[in-house]
């Protein structure tokens, strides 16, 4: 080893004991021949090493944990955040749980179609309406009333007039 | 909340320290550290265990200090300058065995500040926080011969800062 590469080495590891064990002999071998090499790993220990051995520590201030819970316990929850959190929320669900999830989601879904293109009417409501038609249908036909849904006889034009006989 | 303040409790010396030497200011440093928890706090659910929970707090405290003094551009107006921060003291005090603790505070804020950010880190993780070369590399993400290049250029530095001062007292 040369002296660059042995300066090279003090200031990489030789003097942490980062180095590998056959390494570190040869480099103290050469020290020990070599005023100079030994002259530059003294400066690097006074100006490099030793300042910071032993150096103090601080406690963390006790107002950072305090700012610590004032902003996770008072931040508001954002859109988006709502919305990712509800959306990583889904795709976590058990497989089970997703099943059902996506079974009633279909059904609802299919519900919602069959009302709206029914317009707005249920089976029953529907029904109702039709018989309650054919009742006043039955009355004007028989004499009982002279109008149909609400409409007076003479309000008729003579179409209607036809297809109601 | 609980079982995060007792992460707190346990890391946050560590992350303080870390965040005060690379800062060199306490308030910059109070202020990294609880972004730091913040962050933590945040992420601690998708930490999935790859690294040691304190090499994580490491990793998240030195890109917070990094990326905060870049964001506040602060150290263009701290540098200090060589007279101001060393003048004709430093070399004959930290020398000394009795160094008192406040001049000992101030020599490192001092030598810190000759050296980039980056450089910085690198000291604070190897002399200060002592960890190896191994988990430096695993703290910031970069192979061991970059560990040891930082670590040497940055020692070169405080080298050439020492050599001033002995010039300069002659």
């Amino acid at each position: 080893m040369n002296c660059k590469q042995v300066r090279n080495a003090i200031l990489t590891g030789y003097c942490e004991g980062e180095i590998a064990e056959k390494d570190k002999e040869i480099i103290k071998a050469h020290i020990a021949g070599c005023a100079e090499c030994g002259k530059f790993e003294a400066a690097i220990v006074n100006s490099a090493l030793e300042p910071f051995r032993g150096v103090n520590r601080e406690e963390a201030p006790p107002e950072i944990w305090n700012g610590i819970y004032k902003e996770l316990s008072e931040r508001p929850v954002g859109f988006q955040e709502y919305l990712k959190r509800g959306v990583k929320r889904f795709f976590v669900l058990p497989r089970p749980a997703l099943l059902a999830v996506s079974s009633v989601s279909v059904c609802v879904v299919a519900a919602f179609l069959i009302y709206f293109f029914s317009g707005g009417k249920t089976r029953e409501a529907y029904v109702e309406l039709k018989a309650d038609e054919q009742m006043q249908y039955i009355a004007y036909i028989t004499g009982f009333s002279d109008s149909i849904n609400g409409k007076a006889a003479e309000d008729y034009t003579d179409i209607d007039k036809i297809f109601a006989q | 909340m609980e079982g995060f303040r007792a992460v707190y409790e346990t890391y946050s010396e560590c992350v303080f320290n870390v965040a005060l030497r690379v800062a060199r200011y306490r308030e910059d440093a109070k202020e990294i550290t609880q972004e730091v928890f913040v962050t933590v706090h945040n992420k601690l659910k998708s930490f999935r265990h790859r690294s040691a929970l304190r090499t994580w707090m490491y990793r998240i405290t030195v890109n917070t200090a990094l990326n905060y003094l870049k964001k506040h551009s602060r150290m263009k107006n701290k540098t200090v300058e060589y007279d101001d921060a060393l003048g004709s003291r430093y070399s004959k005090d930290y020398i000394s065995e009795k160094v008192d603790r406040e001049h000992q505070e101030n020599v490192i804020n001092k030598l810190l500040g000759f050296l980039t950010p980056e450089q910085r880190v690198c000291i604070v993780l190897r002399n200060i926080e002592e960890l190896s070369y191994e988990d430096m590399a695993k703290v910031l993400d970069i192979d061991i011969n970059a560990v040891r290049s930082r670590l040497k250029r940055a020692r070169e530095k405080l080298l050439s800062v020492r050599k001033e001062v002995m010039v300069n007292e002659l």
